[in-house]
């Protein structure tokens, strides 16, 4: 864990994180992330979901957003009125999970393809994804999830 | 991720705790090759004390599958919980795979087959 490195504030209910990009912080973005939708008081079976779009999201910045070197992820949750919404920053190559094809599911174990399942599982367990390219912000991905009505609080 | 690992005659059991994500998949990667390469392919893989799984744990437990049924062998998962249930479903990995309530069950039905 790369704590020199980790800036989390929670001003105006949202949860914000810029930690750097590698594999080591994933465990510290799912305990970020869990701890906001706790305190959201988010229905305990939606919470996993979230989580592993999100870890899926962040390892694909880890392993393939910097070959050049370090490089940071802005990581930032909140509440917004029925939906819990993520947003995912990083400044390394553009790459757009949206516009990846979905893998086709073979039944037949040597015909299984390994690859594609990560933004399976990001379109899959969220809501909506969505994506843009700000030069300036860089790749910029927004997911969002119907998390109901039934009493919660603002974080 | 904590990985401990044991011997039931010529199956082998491997018992997962905790969180196999990116950061965790390549331990278990080398762990799962060494058994492959010591001719260990009879595996069961217990998940009771996984908590989370991600798309990188998925894909080492799918070629590790593939290695030792060329090889006569077989990974029986055992334990497998919600939320870690629901990702297999999800993948299509719950097919693919023999699952067990009980790791005892797993390894009897190696004995059996």
């Amino acid at each position: 864990m790369i704590w020199s490195h980790l800036e989390m504030t929670t001003k105006s209910n949202k949860f914000k994180l810029k930690i750097e990009a590698n594999l080591e912080n994933l465990s510290l973005i799912h305990s970020v992330v869990s701890e906001a939708m706790k305190q959201a008081k988010i229905d305990a079976a939606i919470i996993p979901r979230v989580l592993l779009a999100v870890d899926e999201a962040c390892t694909n910045i880890a392993m393939y957003a910097y070959p050049e070197g370090k490089g940071y992820i802005r990581l930032a949750c909140w509440l917004d009125h029925q939906d819990f919404v993520i947003s995912i920053e990083d400044k390394g190559r553009p790459f757009d999970p949206c516009s990846v094809s979905l893998p086709t599911f073979d039944a037949n174990l040597d015909d299984r393809k390994v690859g594609g399942l990560g933004i399976y599982f990001m379109r899959t367990f969220m809501d909506e994804t969505s994506y843009k390219y700000d030069p300036r912000k860089g790749n910029q991905l927004t997911m969002r999830k119907h998390v109901g009505t039934d009493n919660r609080e603002s974080l | 991720m904590d990985i401990i690992e044991k011997n039931i005659g010529s199956t082998s059991i491997v018992a997962l705790g905790g969180r196999l994500d990116a950061y965790a998949s390549g331990d278990l990667e080398q762990k799962l090759n060494a058994l492959v390469e010591a001719d260990r392919v009879r595996l069961v893989v217990n998940l009771d004390r996984l908590d989370f799984i991600s798309s990188s744990g998925l894909r080492v437990l799918l070629a590790c599958l593939k290695k030792v049924r060329q090889r006569e062998g077989d990974i029986k998962l055992s334990c497998v919980k919600l939320p870690v249930k629901e990702v297999f479903d999800v993948a299509g990995f719950s097919q693919l795979f023999s699952i067990y309530d009980l790791e005892d069950a797993a390894v009897q039905a190696f004995n059996k087959g």
